[in-house]
């Protein structure tokens, strides 16, 4: 990489690049001998976004990243990564990413620092002020061996590695996974500050407020295929909401039964204070009407609220459990 | 001791393959060794020369130790093929006693283990576990073959087959419950493992003291003493057997004391502190040179005594068949020569050469052993093409190689001249040496290759070793085709190096084994290039 300390290339070209998706995967379709991992998975990243990417375990995450990376050759569909096919040209790409895995392995022998130096010897770029600050950020005490370092120490030299790294794309996959709480807050920060940089962040996690608070745009899979992608602010939008309302026990009976006749699932529950309450999960679509019900029987205390993360992510969790 | 016996079965399961392979090796070479030299020199009288010429030889004695008198099949097998037997016993017991211990530690998988509620000491205990029935398996197989062997020669005794079995037993079970209890003291699994090796080199040591300064009882010091001491197939004594069980007893209660005083993970001996100076590497190629550099000089020194030791014993050896019809014969049939200096020089190389070979392959494995480890995902993932580590590490491993080679073939020459060897012997000890390079050549982009592109069977690798070794040493006494002698990392042999040294290569064969090392290179680093970087398993 020919960039300038500290500058990496895309800032320069950002404009440039800002129509294109800086990861494109179409109809990826990944076999491992009889086992198919991805089954037509779609992806789409636009450069600046943090992007997360969620899935129940074994849905295919962990293998969608390793073949942007190029470790693994895709069997069927299109995958592009800055342009570029990561089948063809994966030294290419991988000088431009950055990349954290979920269990990370690192030479045993060296230090903390020997392997910071490994890396972006490597790598052939460093940017050494930023990694220091990193280090000092992350409380990493990087004088010590790999070996002797815990998971989250060693998940701690690998993001240090990786945010100092002067790309335009960083691949985080499950990176928080080893960390304290103060930690995950300090990636947090990391993440939006690569973010106002203009770097592009795909977030794989199982940590739903951390998704929730870094990611601008979400990708769901399940079973080696997409579910849900988009912004979070449109899956929200374009989710059910929580409706709740509280009133007499028959005016209850009397409202839940209606919203049962339009096929709505209810559920009912009686208060203390004599007084009943129900709760439904209602489509965008039907909200005016349900809302109009609620307030013509009279009903107390309603509320509406877009669905969480945790609700998108649930229900396919639980069509799974199912 | 909860959960012992189940965690010993999972332990046996996931080490069977190293297991048996090791052990159909060493009772393989127990069942040729008699009729071999049952064939060579089929009677006392015959064998007499030998045996003579074998206990006044120094060399001999600094490998073998003393051969007793008067030589009779079992003395003689129990002499040399002893000496092997044990010492690859001990080998074995090195590497399962490192690995079942802090190998298993360093994994995560005792952790796991504990975590199920097995006792405290169930992981030490189930690793001695296996450890006992491996070699009490492995010397009731050795016994057992030569009990058999003894129905048909009036010249070995079922008991001296069942004492060596017991020596092989003990010396195994030995330096594998001295590797699992340095385990415990010292601070990483790397460094128990390499002061286990130190161990072994001060034991054989300790042998060669005893035999050479008159001093018997320092044999009771080295567990290679033992099978002096047990004397089979001489005077097949039991005492020396019982007291070296009762050490290994101490050793491995010592070993389980220990793990209750120490953490999990650590030794009770704590690391110095790192040096922590840069690591200046721009390439794979700097990356592998600068994670194993440390073990180049293990190499060159272990290249280095065997080619010594052989250079040592060549003067009398050559001296030997010139002057004995048997000891001509038989190393002809070993060798398919008739000089005696080529002969000799001929069977050299099965033991000189096989060090480096060993480095070869295994340096060119280590690619594999770090792709499924998830190293390969950390290098590769900087922006390096996908072949550059395998291409590394095959280019380094070749390079090594040929500098053990060149040292082992100086060594043996120097050596072989300053006993007064032949005069034509030091040159045929360079060159006997020097024309395996091909041949290492091809073993290291064999594994390349297989690395490359079938990882999943790519250890297959040590079975073209073992071949390779076997044909060496015993292919022309077992009569094998031709063709299958010829299918070894060793058959640049002196029947294919017509004339005298000076034009001694067959460029035919050695083109062919050029060739094969550079197409498996070539095609296993383009196979590398197309595959998938797998993980784990």
């Amino acid at each position: 990489m020919t960039t300038t300390k500290g500058s990496p290339r895309f800032l320069r070209s950002a404009g440039a690049q800002r129509a294109a998706s800086v990861i494109e995967v179409s109809g990826l379709v990944k076999e491992f001998g009889e086992v198919t991992a991805l089954r037509g998975l779609e992806l789409s990243v636009e450069p600046g976004q943090v992007h997360g990417f969620l899935g129940p375990n074994g849905a295919g995450k962990t293998t969608t990243i390793r073949t942007l990376l190029g470790l693994c050759r895709r069997t069927a569909g299109e995958v592009r990564v800055l342009g570029l096919d990561p089948g063809q040209s994966s030294a290419e790409i991988n000088r431009r990413v950055a990349y954290v895995p979920g269990d990370v392995h690192l030479w045993p022998s060296f230090t903390g620092s020997q392997v910071l130096d490994a890396l972006a010897g490597l790598r052939g770029d460093r940017d050494e002020p930023a990694e220091r600050a990193l280090v000092e950020r992350f409380g990493l005490d990087p004088t010590k061996r790999i070996r002797t370092y815990s998971k989250g120490n060693r998940q701690k030299v690998a993001l240090v590695a990786a945010l100092s790294a002067p790309v335009e794309i960083l691949l985080l996959d499950e990176p928080t996974s080893g960390l304290d709480p103060l930690m995950e807050r300090v990636f947090g920060d990391c993440v939006a500050q690569a973010a106002a940089k203009g770097r592009t962040v795909l977030l794989s996690s199982h940590i739903l407020s951390e998704v929730d608070h870094l990611c601008s745009h979400v990708t769901i899979v399940k079973d080696g295929r997409t579910v849900e992608s988009g912004s979070l602010a449109s899956l929200r939008h374009l989710s059910a909401s929580a409706v709740t309302a509280r009133g007499a026990g028959d005016v209850i009976d009397d409202a839940a039964e209606r919203l049962g006749g339009w096929g709505l699932e209810v559920t009912r529950s009686s208060t203390s204070a004599g007084t009943s309450s129900i709760e439904l999960s209602v489509p965008r679509d039907e909200i005016p009407r349900v809302l109009g019900l609620l307030a013509h029987e009279g009903l107390a205390d309603i509320t509406c609220a877009t669905a969480s993360l945790e609700d998108l992510f649930l229900r396919h969790y639980d069509v799974g459990a199912s | 001791m909860n959960g012992t016996v189940a965690l010993a079965g999972v332990l046996a399961r996931r080490y069977r393959i190293m297991i048996l392979s090791w052990s159909v090796g060493l009772v393989a070479l127990v069942a040729v060794t008699i009729p071999s030299y049952a064939a060579a020199y089929p009677s006392l009288a015959e064998r007499a020369p030998l045996v003579a010429q074998m206990r006044a030889a120094v060399a001999t004695k600094i490998l073998y130790g003393p051969l007793p008198e008067p030589g009779t099949l079992g003395q003689l097998a129990q002499w040399e093929t002893g000496t092997y037997l044990t010492i690859l016993a001990a080998m074995l017991g090195i590497l399962l006693g490192s690995r079942l211990g802090r190998g298993e530690e360093d994994s995560g998988t005792t952790e796991l283990v504990r975590s199920v509620g097995v006792g405290r000491l169930a992981p030490v205990l189930a690793a001695l576990t296996v450890l006992l029935a491996t070699f009490v398996l492995l010397g009731a197989a050795v016994g057992g073959v030569l009990a058999w062997q003894s129905l048909d020669s009036a010249e070995i005794t079922a008991a001296g087959g069942w004492v060596l079995g017991a020596v092989v037993a003990l010396v195994g079970l030995g330096f594998g419950a001295t590797a699992l209890g340095l385990g415990q003291v010292l601070p990483t699994r790397a460094s128990a493992h390499a002061a286990a090796w130190v161990g072994l080199a001060i034991f054989f040591v300790v042998r060669v003291i005893a035999d050479f300064t008159d001093r018997p009882w320092l044999r009771w010091a080295s567990w290679f003493g033992l099978r002096d001491l047990a004397a089979p197939f001489t005077a097949d004594r039991v005492t020396p057997l019982l007291v070296f069980a009762l050490a290994i007893a101490v050793i491995a209660a010592a070993t389980a004391w220990l793990d209750t005083r120490r953490e999990l993970g650590a030794g009770l001996l704590t690391s110095r502190p790192p040096s922590n100076r840069p690591v200046r590497v721009r390439s794979s190629l700097g990356l592998a040179l600068r994670l194993d550099r440390r073990g180049y000089a293990g190499w060159l020194a272990a290249t280095g005594a065997v080619a010594a030791l052989f250079g040592g014993m060549s003067h009398s050896i050559i001296g030997l068949a010139a002057s004995d019809e048997q000891t001509a014969d038989m190393l002809g049939s070993m060798t398919g020569q008739q000089d005696p200096v080529r002969q000799f020089f001929t069977l050299s190389v099965a033991f000189v050469a096989i060090i480096p070979l060993v480095h070869g392959v295994g340096a060119v494995l280590r690619v594999l052993s770090d792709e499924r480890s998830g190293l390969l995902d950390a290098e590769m993932t900087t922006g390096l093409r996908r072949w550059r580590p395998l291409a590394a590490r095959a280019a380094l491993s070749a390079l090594l190689t040929f500098g053990m080679l060149v040292l082992g073939a100086l060594v043996q020459s120097v050596v072989a001249t300053l006993v007064q060897a032949p005069a034509d012997a030091p040159r045929w000890a360079l060159w006997t040496v020097l024309a395996q390079l091909p041949g290492m050549l091809a073993a290291v982009g064999l594994t390349a290759l297989l690395v490359g592109l079938v990882p999943r069977v790519a250890r297959v690798a040590w079975l073209l070793v073992a071949w390779s070794e076997f044909t060496a040493l015993l292919g022309d006494l077992v009569q094998l085709p031709t063709w299958a002698r010829h299918l070894s990392y060793l058959s640049l042999e002196l029947r294919h190096l017509p004339g005298e040294v000076g034009a001694p290569v067959d460029w035919g064969t050695a083109a062919l084994l050029a060739a094969v090392a550079l197409a498996g290179a070539a095609l296993g680093l383009v196979a590398m290039s197309r595959r998938d970087i797998v993980l784990g398993r």
